[in-house]
């Protein structure tokens, strides 16, 4: 026993020789590290949930493509980074027609001749008029809602986009009953812009429809892309934002839908304070980014994209006016979540909007196992292979190197890919294909590694004293060919590796595990180069890297310290 | 003046688990035509002091002391480009220990023995084939030869094309590592007939270095034991062989089996010591039955017993 | 040399009994792929059949519904039972006559729509960044591996073990990315895809034609080519150098190498004379080998770069299903791997004589 501790400080003290040996042990310490303190420092839901679970990436919001956030300390120009947006104004008041003040409230709005003559009258003959009125309104209710978000500009390069989660409903569309949608922009500078075309930039009156869009203008709720359903009441039907309507807002997308119109007047009703206050208009056919647009100062070169950024407190406003007829509920509308997307994470984000971190740090774990289990089991193989043919020698022996030979000829990457194609949609199928092809290139070290032992006086030794073969094969023959099956190990990792990721890299591997060759399938099939997203192209191919790197300088130093004839 | 006079030569190995004294202050002096036998175990620094002469130690290795002089010049001191041009080959030249390799396997004989010849001499391609037959006729061999590879020939053929190369440009000095030590024993007798030959017929010195004192015994006229770096005895054959005195000489020939002796065979107990770290005093104290106490602390100094030969060891004062 | 000639007879027996071999297994493996895909293929074929009568409001009965199923199944070659299909694929491959096989996807530069037009186009892509990429790694290493073999542990030989460590772990295709990230996104001096070659080509073709078209030509080529094939050298070299050098420090330890020292012949006499030469047999051993597998192109790397060659072709024909080009790509890899083993064998022994005589000669 005492000679085992010897024999492992002996080693640790010619570890200390060999610097990339030490390096390689090093590296291997923290990879574990990593691989075990996962679910610690990323989120292992992201992972469970990376392919396949659409809806679970869509209520998380993150940017698409987004570089990772850090690279603003490395930029001189400041990118805005992701942030959750604080909530500003809120409103919600209610007019109920039954009640008389509040219908002549509406009415010092709507006509305001008419309520004051209202107002001067008796009671009772006000009463009577109003009643009328009444007859002739669709509503009874009338409310007013409405609720603000707040974004700070402060980087040089505005958010991607700016997105607002908000549950809405019932709101009741039908003819006669108008129904006002103003969504306001305020730009530090005080440009105001409104969103809805036919609604005012300033709302003065928040009960005036006039100030307000009609929801029912052609094309409003579709640009808005606000889901609208039909609904079968008694005997009508009528056309419903129904109750608790999911209403996902993206700035950019609504403005790009409003300049790829190629609508002027829709455009200029829209974008037109801007254009104004820059004393520029917009040309045919030219680009335009939708949030640099709308978050830059408005001077001459806005429309070329060259203006400087417009820092300062950015306020939006969402704004109804409803009218509820009798026997419906009362609309509600709550914001669930409002986000500037910019840069994010610490790896960023890829084209689906996934976080890219956890999927990187998860990759170390299985870059190990898939490594240390092809490589362990295909060298056993080998070298047993190696051993039981040199061993025994005659035919045996030249059956043995013959099928070795045949099969170490075949050209590997397309037999890998033809049997991944196949078979290769479970993850361990991987592993075993990868085996198949792995153990063959041991067995002819081994093999003459044998050839010489065999021509050892003891060995000779033992078979006259009339030790049996495998008695002989283990206590003499094993011992001897152990140090290098050590450092083989080790150094077959990397091919194992990189084959893996090579297979996932082709979208022959296991779809549901993450590994790094998926991530770079991905990147590659979602044009990360073509993009310039070096975010998503660096880390995973980074990884196979240094996981083979620490398995190369590792297998290296246990072949020079157990394998002392390469010394010079 | 002696052709050749070694002077408190050094040659250490610099590597990681220390400095190896492989030569460790080792003179002596050898004239022209004499034949000079080094004999000791494996490992006492016979090939490392070949080398040295040559002033082709192998790294990490390195000419740590002394003085080489060859005709009054000082080799240590020249600079490579001087040793290769003048020195190598011309002047000095080696036969090598176990021919199976000392020939280069893709060239044909003639190819290799031209080298020199064309390098140093500046012959012809045809001069150099002319003197290369003679050459090989004057070691006995064929000289269609020429055109064989190396692989092809036995190992007693190799052997004398390796002495045929070695004396190709009439050097003064010829260095003979181990000449015969991979061959049967009739071919070995054949080889040392053809030494004998050329020390007969050449006149150069010789330095022949090896383990079997038998061989000394055969060829040389001075012999000198070397152990665990050091020279112990130094002397003419006839008083090596004769009256040694060191006792490891004596203990060495005792340990050869003679066919008509009646003696029994000693051998020496224990190893060779480890060159890293040798034992303090005389180096062969751990071995030696008449160690004494000054023998484990000072190392003792050649000392002349009768004219010319010298022994390094306290029983002699 | 008499040797040598029985040696020719028995190395040529050996590859042609190897080529049917590999002949029948290719084939097996492809028709077996292939016959799903197929299958799939005649089904959406048909379904579009029946829906073309449907628009025009004719209903089919059973028989004539299988009449155009069988019709499909016909053109399409599942009639056949497998084994004689296989025995076909087979058979052709072995005479390479690959006119035979149909291409059904659409390969860049194929002049024709056979698998040879295929080939004929892949294989000479390939070999010009493949097999020149190889043979620059190949005079590098030697270069590197000479030099640093000589002064063995000092800095230049662990910066170029470092050097091949590091290589070993990366992927090609990976770096291949990241080039295309540096030179061509970023610095735009390089273009994306390697296939575009080919519209750049008959722009220049409607302006030039005959010898100066050819002449004209490689800059074209060179213009697509270069970032690949830095590529490849970047991550192959360490390794042949370090390869080489391993080589070279064996041999540098045989005792000839000292005796050619001791000779006084110049250092670079013994180097590259005596030692080169000795160590040449591995090296050409390794080199020829390297050279026939980048004729299988990297698979990989090939797509990431969209260079035409036999790897993208491959990779193309597996997703498309294309059993013909499969087959065809595959055997001409192991066809041209087999000729450069068995010349291999005669290369090795022109330089090495030890191997020549096997027979005559030998110690007595």
């Amino acid at each position: 026993m005492s000679t085992q501790i010897e024999r492992i400080r002996w080693f640790l003290g010619e570890l200390k020789r060999v610097k990339s040996g030490l390096v390689g042990f090093i590296l291997l310490f923290i990879l574990i590290g990593v691989a075990l303190a996962f679910p610690l420092i990323a989120n292992p839901q992201d992972v469970t949930n990376w392919s396949g679970h659409g809806e679970y990436w869509d209520q998380k919001m993150l940017p698409k493509l987004a570089p990772p956030a850090w690279v603003n300390m490395f930029s001189s120009v400041k990118y805005a980074i992701t942030q959750d947006l604080s909530v500003g104004a809120s409103n919600y008041t209610v007019l109920d027609m039954q009640d008389d003040r509040d219908m002549l409230k509406y009415l010092d709005l709507m006509n305001p001749d008419v309520a004051k003559a209202l107002r001067q009258l008796p009671e009772d003959q006000r009463k009577a008029l109003l009643d009328n009125l009444r007859r002739n309104l669709h509503f009874r209710y009338l409310v007013y809602i409405e609720k603000g978000v707040v974004y700070d500009l402060e980087a040089d390069v505005p958010p991607s986009d700016i997105i607002v989660l908000s549950k809405m409903g019932p709101i009741v569309l039908r003819k006669g009953l108008v129904q006002g949608i103003n969504i306001q922009l305020v730009r530090p500078d005080g440009i105001a812009l409104t969103l809805t075309p036919g609604a005012s930039h300033n709302v003065t009156n928040p009960f005036n429809i006039n100030q307000y869009a009609d929801m029912m203008s052609p094309g409003l709720l579709t640009g808005l892309t606000i889901p609208v359903t039909v609904n079968t009441s008694g005997t009508e039907t009528c056309k419903v934002i129904a109750a608790n309507t999911t209403w996902r807002f993206s700035m950019r997308d609504y403005i790009s839908s409003v300049l790829n119109s190629r609508n002027p007047a829709l455009i200029n009703s829209i974008l037109g304070p801007i254009l104004k206050a820059a004393n520029v208009s917009i040309g045919e056919g030219v680009y335009i980014d939708p949030m640099a647009f709308l978050m830059s100062k408005a001077e001459r070169d806005i429309v070329a994209g060259t203006a400087p950024p417009l820092k300062g407190r950015y306020m939006l406003y969402f704004k109804f006016l409803i009218k509820v007829p009798e026997g419906y509920p009362k609309p509600a509308f709550k914001i669930e979540k409002a986000k500037a997307l910019g840069v994010y994470g610490l790896l960023g984000t890829d084209i689906q909007g996934r976080d890219l971190w956890p999927a990187f740090i998860y990759g170390v774990r299985w870059a190990l196992i898939i490594g240390l289990v092809v490589s362990v089991i295909s060298t056993l193989i080998g070298v047993m292979y190696g051993v039981i043919s040199g061993y025994l020698g005659g035919w045996t022996d030249i059956i043995m190197t013959r099928i070795a030979q045949i099969i170490y000829s075949l050209p590997v990457l397309p037999l890998l890919i033809i049997l991944a194609y196949f078979f290769g949609q479970n993850i361990w199928n991987i592993v075993w294909i990868l085996i198949a092809f792995g153990w063959v290139g041991l067995v002819f070290t081994v093999r003459s590694m044998v050839l010489q032992i065999k021509e050892n006086l003891y060995v000779e030794a033992a078979r006259a004293i009339g030790a049996s073969s495998w008695r002989i094969i283990f206590k003499h023959v094993f011992p001897q060919i152990l140090p290098y099956t050590f450092a083989s190990i080790a150094l077959s990792v990397p091919g194992a590796i990189l084959s893996e990721a090579g297979l996932s890299f082709l979208g022959l591997g296991d779809p549901s595990v993450v590994t790094w060759g998926k991530i770079l399938h991905d990147a590659q099939a979602g044009n990360a180069v073509l993009n310039g997203a070096w975010w998503w192209v660096i880390p995973p191919g980074l990884g196979i890297a240094v996981v083979g790197m620490t398995f190369v300088f590792i297998g290296y130093a246990l072949d020079k310290i157990l394998n002392p004839k390469l010394i010079r | 003046m002696a052709l050749l006079e070694v002077k408190e030569l050094k040659t250490y190995y610099y590597t990681l688990r220390g400095v190896v004294k492989a030569v460790d202050n080792v003179s002596f002096s050898l004239e022209r035509g004499e034949v000079l036998g080094i004999a000791g175990e494996s490992g006492c620094g016979k090939s490392t002091l070949a080398w040295a002469l040559l002033g082709l130690v192998p790294p990490p290795g390195r000419i740590a002391g002394g003085e080489i002089m060859l005709d009054g010049i000082n080799i240590t001191k020249l600079s490579e480009h001087d040793l290769r041009k003048k020195v190598r080959w011309k002047k000095i030249s080696m036969i090598f220990q176990g021919a199976m390799n000392a020939l280069t396997p893709v060239f044909t004989i003639e190819n290799q023995l031209a080298e020199p010849l064309i390098i140093h001499k500046g012959m012809s391609k045809n001069e150099a084939r002319e003197r290369i037959a003679q050459m090989l006729k004057a070691v006995g061999l064929d000289e269609t030869i020429m055109k064989r590879y190396p692989h092809e020939l036995s190992g007693g053929q190799k052997q004398r094309v390796i002495i045929a190369m070695a004396l190709l440009l009439n050097p003064d000095l010829v260095i003979a590592d181990e000449p015969t030590t991979a061959l049967d024993v009739i071919v070995q007798a054949q080889i040392m007939n053809l030494f004998k030959e050329i020390k007969k017929r050449y006149n150069i010195g010789m330095i022949f270095i090896t383990h079997d004192l038998s061989l000394i015994a055969e060829i040389a006229d001075k012999v000198a034991i070397m152990y665990a770096g050091k020279i112990v005895e130094i002397g003419s054959s006839d008083q090596v062989f004769g009256n040694p005195r060191h006792p490891y000489t004596q203990g060495l020939l005792r340990s050869i089996p003679r066919i008509r002796s009646k003696e029994k065979i000693t051998w020496i107990p224990g190893v060779p010591p480890d060159l890293v770290r040798p034992p303090p005093g005389c180096r062969f104290f751990p071995r030696c039955k008449y160690v004494k106490e000054r023998c484990r602390k000072e190392e003792p100094e050649l000392k002349e017993i009768e004219p010319g030969h010298f022994v390094a060891c306290h029983l002699y004062g | 040399m008499a040797g040598m000639g029985t040696m020719l007879v028995k190395a040529v027996a050996n590859a042609l009994i190897v080529l049917i071999v590999a002949a029948f297994i290719i084939s097996a493996i492809f028709v077996e792929q292939g016959e799903q895909q197929l299958k799939g293929y005649a089904l959406e074929l048909f379904q579009a059949k029946v829906r073309q009568y449907e628009m025009k409001g004719i209903k089919l009965n059973e028989t004539q519904l299988q009449q155009i199923n069988m019709t499909i199944w016909r053109d399409l070659g599942l009639l056949e039972p497998k084994p004689v299909r296989i025995l076909r694929f087979a058979l052709w491959s072995i005479i390479l006559k690959f006119d035979m096989f149909p291409a059904r996807a659409h390969y860049a530069g194929a002049l024709g729509n056979t698998a040879k037009d295929v080939v004929l186009a892949a294989l000479p892509n390939t070999i010009i960044l493949f097999t020149t990429a190889t043979i620059i790694c190949i005079l590098v290493g030697i270069f590197l591996g000479l030099q640093t073999a000589r002064r063995a542990g000092g800095i230049a030989d662990r910066v170029i073990s470092t050097i091949a460590m590091i290589s070993a772990s990366l992927p090609m295709w990976w770096v291949g990315m990241l080039m295309l990230l540096i030179f061509a996104f970023d610095l735009g001096v390089a273009p994306f895809a390697g296939i575009d070659v080919y519209s750049d080509l008959a722009e220049l073709s409607k302006h030039v034609s005959g010898f100066s078209y050819w002449v004209y030509s490689i800059p074209v080529w060179l213009k697509y080519m270069w970032l690949p094939l830095l590529t490849i050298v970047l991550v192959s070299f360490g390794g042949w150098a370090y390869t080489i050098r391993n080589v070279v420090i064996s041999v540098m330890t045989e005792d000839f190498v000292h005796v050619a020292r001791a000779k006084g012949l110049p250092e670079r006499t013994v180097l590259y004379k005596h030692v080169l030469r000795a160590a040449s047999p591995p090296i050409v051993t390794m080199s020829a080998l390297s050279i026939v597998n980048s004729l299988g192109g990297a698979i990989i790397t090939e797509t990431v770069f969209s260079w035409p060659g036999m790897g993208r072709t491959y990779w193309v024909a597996l997703q498309n299903g294309d059993t013909g080009v499969l087959i065809a790509t595959t055997f001409v890899t192991v066809f041209l791997f087999v000729i450069v083993i068995v010349l291999l064998d005669f290369i090795y022994a022109l330089l090495d004589p030890r191997v020549r005589t096997g027979m005559a000669g030998g110690a007595r």
